[in-house]
């Protein structure tokens, strides 16, 4: 589904990405772990068109990022680290306005837009202005604009910042369903014990570099993903 | 810590609102040289008013006038200068939570939020003050107390006014925060702001003549209902007595300190109240509804039109030109019957002037659409929100129908309106009516896609305010420029060289407009070549 290979963006003369290369099959919850700076949300950025890329390629379900971007862009659902939205609008608008992208039909909005927002409360406020939202008001409606589009690429970075428990336990079932509905799922974290719960496969970066990649259990073994994590960090320095 | 805070809040006031990273500045001689440059020629223009003022009054032995309407102008321009620093500084100050967070109590913070922008007002009340001081030094007759009584009265009258301005400003945040078209009022009220600011400017020279020609009346006004202003004037008049002047100089430290001592305690004591009220419109219930469906272009431009129509400094300082072309078709109703009696007065040359009509209407309809030009900073103004344009799954094409969609619709109307309006007002042939009409629609578009493009070249996303986006953006400057210029090369080619001269006004109006439609299909070109190549690229 998604297939980055041979990454590598340069920023000046250092390379924030370096040679990556990582493959995000259906079905997969997908774990993107990295100290700050490692090269987590431009690997991100690249893969949703938003960053230009130097060399290697990222393929969409077989198609490139390059040559086809608006293809790839109708495939993929994207939720930023911080989710600056229009605040001018309130929120039931800006859901409207991001149906009428992404050419949701009419028959389905109405109700996607009120299953998503019931499950994660915040149907109340949608009438409000995105101004007057919390952070982690604007997480959620960043969240059911994303879920809204039935995505088959689900790209998060660093999802449960800002989110309460309730809700943080709701994207994760959310994020699980859609999966088992052949959708994927490539999300980056510093919640070590969320990646270790969730996900499927993990890979970790350091410095641009990929350093470990495999399921949740082989990357992991017998020791928590924190003391892989910190022994691998401290192995590379 | 006062001392702490206070240079903190003075930095903030002068510096630009921008983010540290990517700070072009220009050189510290170049800055100073340009605010020298500025401040001297404010100056000189005060100065002529008051010495022209000062000669007509102190022969008279009016001082107490002129003192009245000096303060009166110093106390307008403070006012006018301080409103909108007391609302960023204090009531949306972005620092107001984290100082509430540290052992500080909020009378400091206050205290010195209020210090700075007194100083603020002591440089507008400066601008005044001095030339005024001069020309009373050259002109009148001047006693040692009443130059120190002056210098004190400087020093408190600022007081009065930050103290009047907080009140208004809490005043109107109160009455606002609870309004339902908050936007639209500010709107409203910026328009009506600027258009009296304009005509005092352009009625500048007929103000200070009857200024000086009723300087009486005014000053007694002034004295009468502007209690600082009527001690103040007795404290600097040298003619009055001792005893006089020193008690109407107590008189007024009295109503200049004791208002802003108020004011302190009163933001201190409802400081936390202040700075954490949410302006934004909350407690709406949401209601559902059918939602309504737009295909892509569609959902860009309402998205784009709900954004200009949030922002009143984008409506002020982008769509004047639309404002002005309509007051040009308002004036056409009210005076073009006098105009065309002017032009036609002499039956030679009238019938000439009259038939070159359609043809300086288009210039000046060109000239004020130049300065529509809304689509100028429109991609600078995504700002942190660029991503959800890049990610979606939208030709950059699409985006820029919408950003242009909006400019042609505040843009294309009052051209239209005008237009058909000089078919009864200027005798302009419904034919050539139509090709006004068509030339202005293709300077329109030219100036937006223009714009557009330019801002593609020069997009600036560093910025925490909009305003800065669109005040300090080097796209809008270049773009309403730059239309001047184009629009300038058939007006000089018209008047300088004989051929387009001679030629009949409805053939250059053909022409005029066959050199627009060429400048159009260049912009959108560059837009749907390069322009789409820079968009793709942009990231924040």
């Amino acid at each position: 589904m998604l297939k980055i290979q041979h990454l590598t963006k340069t920023y000046g003369t250092s390379k924030a990405v370096d040679d990556l290369s990582l493959e995000i099959k259906s079905g997969e919850i997908f774990g993107f772990i990295g100290h700050n700076g490692a090269g987590k949300t431009t690997t991100i950025k690249s893969c949703t068109g938003i960053l230009n890329f130097e060399e290697g390629e990222i393929l969409i379900d077989g198609i490139s990022i390059k040559k086809n971007p608006l293809e790839c862009k109708k495939k993929l659902a994207y939720i930023p680290d911080n989710p600056d939205l229009y605040e001018f609008m309130s929120g039931i608008k800006y859901l409207n306005f991001i149906a009428d992208i992404y050419s949701i039909p009419a028959g389905e909005r109405d109700g996607l837009i009120k299953k998503f927002a019931d499950k994660l409360e915040l149907t109340s406020s949608l009438a409000n202005t995105i101004s007057s939202y919390s952070h982690g008001m604007k997480q959620k409606l960043a969240i059911i604009s994303a879920f809204i589009r039935t995505p088959q690429i689900l790209i998060l970075d660093e999802p449960f910042v800002g989110l309460d428990p309730k809700a943080s336990h709701t994207v994760k079932e959310l994020m699980r369903e859609l999966c088992d509905n052949g959708s994927c799922v490539f999300f980056s974290t510093h919640v070590l014990e969320v990646a270790e719960k969730l996900c499927d496969k993990i890979a970790i970066i350091k410095s641009g570099k990929l350093i470990k990649c495999g399921t949740t259990e082989e990357v992991k073994g017998d020791d928590s993903l924190e003391d892989v994590f910190l022994e691998l960090a401290e192995d590379n320095n | 810590m006062f001392l702490t805070l206070f240079k903190i809040r003075l930095k903030s006031l002068f510096s630009g609102q921008q983010s540290a990273k990517k700070k072009k500045n220009l050189s510290p001689a170049i800055k100073i040289g340009l605010f020298a440059f500025l401040g001297l020629y404010i100056l000189v223009i005060f100065g002529l008013m008051f010495f022209g003022l000062g000669s007509v009054l102190f022969s008279q032995k009016m001082y107490g006038v002129y003192f009245a309407i000096a303060g009166a102008i110093s106390i307008f321009l403070t006012f006018v200068g301080s409103v909108f620093s007391i609302q960023s500084q204090i009531f949306n100050a972005k620092d107001n939570e984290l100082l509430l967070s540290m052992p500080i109590r909020p009378r400091d913070i206050m205290l010195s939020r209020l210090a700075a922008l007194v100083a603020l007002n002591y440089i507008y009340s400066a601008i005044v003050m001095i030339p005024a001081f001069v020309a009373w030094c050259v002109l009148g007759h001047v006693t040692a107390l009443s130059v120190v009584l002056f210098i004190l009265g400087n020093i408190v009258l600022p007081l009065f006014t930050l103290a009047f301005s907080c009140l208004i400003v809490w005043l109107v945040s109160l009455l606002t925060s609870r309004m339902k078209h908050k936007n639209l009022f500010t709107t409203v009220f910026m328009l009506a702001a600027f258009t009296a600011y304009m005509y005092l400017c352009m009625n500048m020279s007929s103000l200070i003549s009857s200024i000086t020609d009723k300087a009486d009346e005014i000053g007694g006004f002034l004295t009468t209902f502007v209690l600082p202003l009527r001690f103040f004037s007795v404290s600097c008049d040298p003619l009055a007595g001792i005893g006089s002047a020193v008690a109407n100089e107590l008189l007024l430290i009295a109503v200049s300190v004791i208002p802003l001592v108020l004011i302190l305690a009163l933001l201190s004591k409802f400081f936390i109240g202040i700075a954490t009220v949410k302006t934004a419109a909350t407690g709406k219930k949401y209601v559902s509804r059918k939602l309504k469906v737009s295909n892509k272009k569609l959902a860009l431009f309402k998205k784009e039109f709900s954004y200009f129509l949030s922002l009143p400094m984008y409506i002020l300082n982008c769509a004047l030109g639309a404002l002005f072309i309509l007051i040009i078709g308002v004036l056409l109703i009210i005076k073009g019957g006098d105009l065309i009696a002017m032009l036609t007065a002499d039956q030679i040359v009238g019938s000439f002037l009259t038939d070159y009509i359609p043809l300086a209407l288009t210039a000046i309809i060109g000239f004020c659409a130049s300065m529509t030009d809304i689509t100028a900073p429109s991609i600078s103004l995504e700002g942190k929100t660029l991503w959800i344009l890049r990610v979606a799954p939208i030709d950059a094409k699409d985006v820029f129908f919408g950003k242009i969609a909006v400019n042609l619709a505040i843009g294309f109307p009052p051209i239209i309106i005008t237009s058909v309006i000089s078919i009864f007002t200027l005798n302009v042939s419904p034919g050539s009516a139509v090709l006004v009409m068509l030339a202005g629609m293709l300077m329109q578009y030219c100036f937006a896609a223009a714009g557009l493009y330019i801002n593609l070249l020069m997009p600036k996303f560093d910025w925490l305010n909009e305003t800065v986006a669109i005040k300090q953006s080097m796209s809008v400057v270049v773009t309403m420029f730059g239309g001047f210029l184009l629009l300038g090369i058939p007006v000089l080619l018209f008047f300088l060289v004989p051929v387009f001269s001679a030629l009949s006004p409805t053939v250059c109006l053909i022409l005029f407009i066959c050199y627009f439609t060429l400048l159009s299909a260049v912009f959108t070109g560059l837009l749907l070549t390069n322009g789409k190549k820079r968009f793709y690229s942009l990231s924040n």
